[in-house]
């Protein structure tokens, strides 16, 4: 998919790790695993706004396209 | 509840009727058996050649005598490789419909576990499918040696072309489903 997660890099620009940012947004880990893993085939608007909200990011620092 | 009720009757009347068709099968090969021991028991029993709706006969040896429309055979004059073959089809077609209810059974045991949209039901109605082509296929000739008569024919049984066509439909449909299934899994 040309969709690129890059949750792991505001994440380390953050300083803040997967269960801290799991436990924020209301997430399960299995959930932000796929995410991160870019397994996910979809995400919803509440999900990436909760994310941003706790990232302090817009939702283009998250989302990357890249061509294939 | 009622779906469950429903399951529940659909189960039973499937595990009756595999019941009923391993009964058919032990039924067909025990008086093949006993055919093969004691041939005279038979002398005045018949053979009746299965038609369907859709018949195209070839008669190998023309005997206007022996050669009527019921198709009826003495079995005291049926060659025994006819009987055999006659045998071999339709413990074929028993076979194959215990498997048709086999793979049955396991989509009925997937839907009361609520794993409806899943892979294996999937599977499960493709190999329903591929079965029912199968019972088609050798359902669609009778081959029946009398004597110094032979007699080929083609019976088409659409009911079993349906009920295959249904079955791909339903391994379609159930494939799209786990196809939404999947994707909603891995919606975060």
């Amino acid at each position: 998919m040309p969709i690129i997660i890059n949750l792991d890099v505001m994440l380390a620009k953050r300083k803040m790790s997967v269960t801290e940012i799991a436990g924020k947004v209301g997430i399960t880990m299995a959930n932000i695993s796929i995410l991160k893993n870019g397994k996910a085939k979809a995400i919803r608007f509440s999900t990436l706004e909760a994310i941003c909200k706790e990232l302090d990011c817009q939702p283009g620092d998250i989302l990357e396209y890249r061509e294939e | 509840m009622e779906r469950n009720k429903l399951l529940f009757w659909a189960m039973a009347c499937c595990r009756i009727m595999q019941v009923v068709q391993v009964g058919l099968i032990m039924l067909l090969t025990y008086y093949v058996v006993h055919w093969q021991i004691d041939p005279q028991y038979y002398d005045d029993w018949k053979f009746s050649g299965s038609l369907g709706k859709l018949s195209i006969s070839n008669p190998i040896h023309t005997a206007a005598s022996e050669m009527d429309d019921t198709r009826t055979f003495m079995v005291s004059q049926l060659q025994p490789f006819s009987v055999y073959i006659i045998y071999v089809q339709m413990l074929a077609q028993l076979v194959l419909w215990v498997l048709v209810v086999q793979e049955f059974v396991k989509v009925i045991q997937a839907v009361k576990q609520v794993q409806t949209f899943r892979e294996q039901n999937v599977k499960a109605f493709q190999k329903i499918a591929g079965y029912l082509l199968w019972i088609f296929l050798i359902s669609c000739f009778t081959f029946v040696a009398a004597g110094n008569t032979g007699h080929f024919s083609f019976d088409f049984s659409f009911s079993t072309l349906v009920l295959m066509l249904a079955s791909y439909i339903l391994a379609e449909i159930f494939k799209e489903g786990n196809r939404l299934y999947e994707e909603e899994q891995l919606t975060v």
